[in-house]
C-alpha cells in the first residue's frame, strides 16, 4: 500500500476543516446568549400611548413595562401613615336654627393608616333646652363634654384617600346635669294643680355606635363628609326623679338614629402619600 | 368617584324621617287595681258597682254602677294617704273602704310622656265587709300599665 502526494493533500484539507468547526464551537459556548430573566424592569417611561407604539416599532420591553405599570396603578399600597384628619361636626348647631332643641358639636382626628384603617377619637359638647308645645315641662342640659373612640375602615383604600366610603364603630362617654323645671301637674278628679321643678340631676351614660358614612374632597385638602350612626346604650344612670332625656354626644335617650356631617382637612404623612396623591391628581 | 357628590345631598333627605313623638304609657302615674277569686290568680268582675273617693271635690264619681275588673284609681298629691270607697249595691248596700298610703315623688319619665309625680306605696288597707283580702304587687307606680295592686273577693261570680 502507497501512500502517494494526493492521499497527503487530502488528510490535510480535512484536518483543517475539522480545526474550523472546532472553533467555531468554541467561540458559541465562550459568548453565550442568556434569557432576560431576573431582571429588575424600570417603570414605564412616558404616557400609556407612548409606550404602546414602542411596542409597535418593536421593542419587545415596553409590553412587561406596560403590564407592571397597569398593576401597579390597580391597586395603590399607601403607606402605614397615610394622612391626618381634623374636623369639625356642626350639623346640630345647623339642624338648631331650624327648630332643633338640643345640638352636639365635636371636633375629630382621624389617623388613615393604609388608606384602610382609620382610628378615630371625638371630643366635644352637648346641650339641650326643650319646652314642647303640648307638653308641661321645660328640660335643660347645661353643655356638657363628651367623648368617642373608635376605629373606620375605608372601603376605597384602592382609590384616592380624599374620596372614602366608611364603616366603622365607637364608644361613647359623657357625664352631664339635667334640669326639669316648670312642670305643672293637674288631676282632673281631686282638682289639684300643682307646679314643681327638679334641678339639679346628675347622670352619666355609655354607649355603642355603628357608623356608615362617606368622605367627599371639596377644594385642596378640605373634605365634607357624611356619617349614619346606629347607637345604643350600654347604661346610663336614672334617679329617683327621672331618666336624662338628652345624652351630649348621644342625642335624645329614645333615639337610635344619629348623623353627623362635618368639615375637614387633611394632612399628608410622608413623601409616598405625597406622590399618591399627586400622582392621582394626574390620573 | 363623582358619585360620592351625589350620594351626599341623599343623605341630607334621611335626616327628616325616624322621629317618633308617641307615649306609650300613661301621662300620669295611676295605680291600677285588679280584681281577683281569694286565694287564685284568676281575675273577677263585679257588676253595678260604685267607686268614689273619700272627700272628692263635689262627691264626684269614678266608676258609677259599672262592671268592672280592674280599674285605674288617682292619688293626691297634695295628703301622703287617699281613700277610695267601692260600694257594691243591691239591696245589702255592703261598701268597703280601701287606704293608700305613699310619697310623692317629682318625676320625668320621658319628653313623650312628660313629668309627673311617682308613688312609692308604704301601705294598703282595706275593710273586710266583702273585699276578702288587699296586696301590693308594685310598689312604686310610674306610668307603666302593670298592676299595682290586687283585690281578692272570696266568690267566684260577680257580685
Amino acid at each position: 500500500m502507497s501512500i502517494d502526494l494526493r492521499h497527503i493533500l487530502s488528510l490535510l484539507c480535512v484536518t483543517l476543516l475539522t480545526l474550523c468547526a472546532t472553533a467555531q464551537d468554541s467561540a458559541r459556548y465562550v459568548t453565550p446568549v442568556r434569557p432576560a430573566t431576573n431582571k429588575t424592569l424600570p417603570p414605564a417611561r412616558g404616557t400609556d400611548e407612548e409606550v404602546i407604539k414602542r411596542f409597535l416599532a418593536g421593542d419587545t420591553l415596553a409590553l412587561e413595562e406596560a403590564r407592571r405599570d397597569s398593576a401597579r396603578r390597580a391597586y395603590k399600597h399607601y403607606p402605614l401613615l397615610t394622612d391626618v384628619t381634623v374636623g369639625i361636626n356642626f350639623i346640630d348647631p345647623v339642624l338648631m336654627l331650624m327648630g332643633q332643641d338640643y345640638a352636639s358639636v365635636d371636633i375629630h382626628a382621624t389617623l388613615n393608616m393604609w388608606n384602610r384603617l382609620q382610628p378615630v377619637v371625638e371630643v366635644g359638647m352637648g346641650w339641650a333646652k326643650s319646652t314642647p308645645d303640648d307638653m308641661n315641662f321645660t328640660y335643660r342640659s347645661k353643655p356638657s363634654p363628651y367623648a368617642k373612640v373608635g376605629l373606620n375602615y375605608n372601603f376605597m383604600y384602592k382609590s384616592d384617600p380624599r374620596y372614602q366610603a366608611l364603616l366603622g364603630v365607637r364608644m361613647g362617654y359623657s357625664p352631664f346635669k339635667y334640669d326639669v323645671t316648670d312642670v305643672t301637674y293637674t288631676n282632673d278628679y281631686w282638682h289639684e294643680n300643682e307646679t314643681f321643678s327638679v334641678k339639679g340631676l346628675s347622670s352619666h351614660a355609655l354607649w355603642g355606635e355603628a357608623v356608615a358614612g362617606i368622605k367627599v374632597n371639596i377644594w385642596r385638602a378640605w373634605s365634607l363628609g357624611w356619617t349614619i350612626r346606629y347607637h345604643w346604650l350600654f347604661k346610663y344612670k336614672k334617679s329617683e326623679n327621672g331618666s336624662p332625656w338628652f345624652i351630649p354626644g348621644y342625642g335624645p335617650r329614645e333615639k337610635s338614629l344619629g348623623f353627623s356631617f362635618s368639615l375637614s382637612y387633611t394632612l399628608p404623612l410622608g413623601a409616598n402619600s405625597r406622590q399618591e396623591i399627586s400622582t392621582s391628581k394626574n390620573d | 368617584m363623582r358619585w360620592l357628590h351625589v350620594i351626599l345631598p341623599l343623605m341630607l333627605l334621611a335626616l327628616v324621617a325616624c322621629d317618633d313623638n308617641s307615649c306609650y304609657d300613661n301621662g300620669s302615674a295611676l295605680p291600677l287595681v285588679r280584681f281577683y277569686k281569694s286565694g287564685t290568680t284568676q281575675q273577677v268582675t263585679l257588676d253595678g258597682v260604685t267607686i268614689r273617693g273619700v272627700d272628692a271635690p263635689g262627691d264626684s264619681v269614678l266608676v258609677d254602677s259599672s262592671a268592672v275588673s280592674e280599674v285605674y284609681l288617682p292619688l293626691r298629691v297634695s295628703a301622703n294617704s287617699t281613700q277610695w270607697v267601692l260600694e257594691y249595691g243591691g239591696e245589702t248596700e255592703l261598701a268597703d273602704t280601701i287606704t293608700l298610703q305613699y310619697r310623692s315623688v317629682p318625676y320625668f319619665s320621658s319628653a313623650e310622656c312628660g313629668a309627673m309625680y311617682n308613688f312609692e306605696l308604704s301601705s294598703v288597707t282595706s275593710t273586710r265587709y266583702v273585699i276578702d283580702s288587699i296586696a301590693i304587687a308594685k310598689p312604686v307606680i310610674d306610668n307603666g300599665t302593670d298592676v299595682a295592686i290586687r283585690l281578692f273577693f272570696p266568690v267566684t261570680n260577680e257580685y
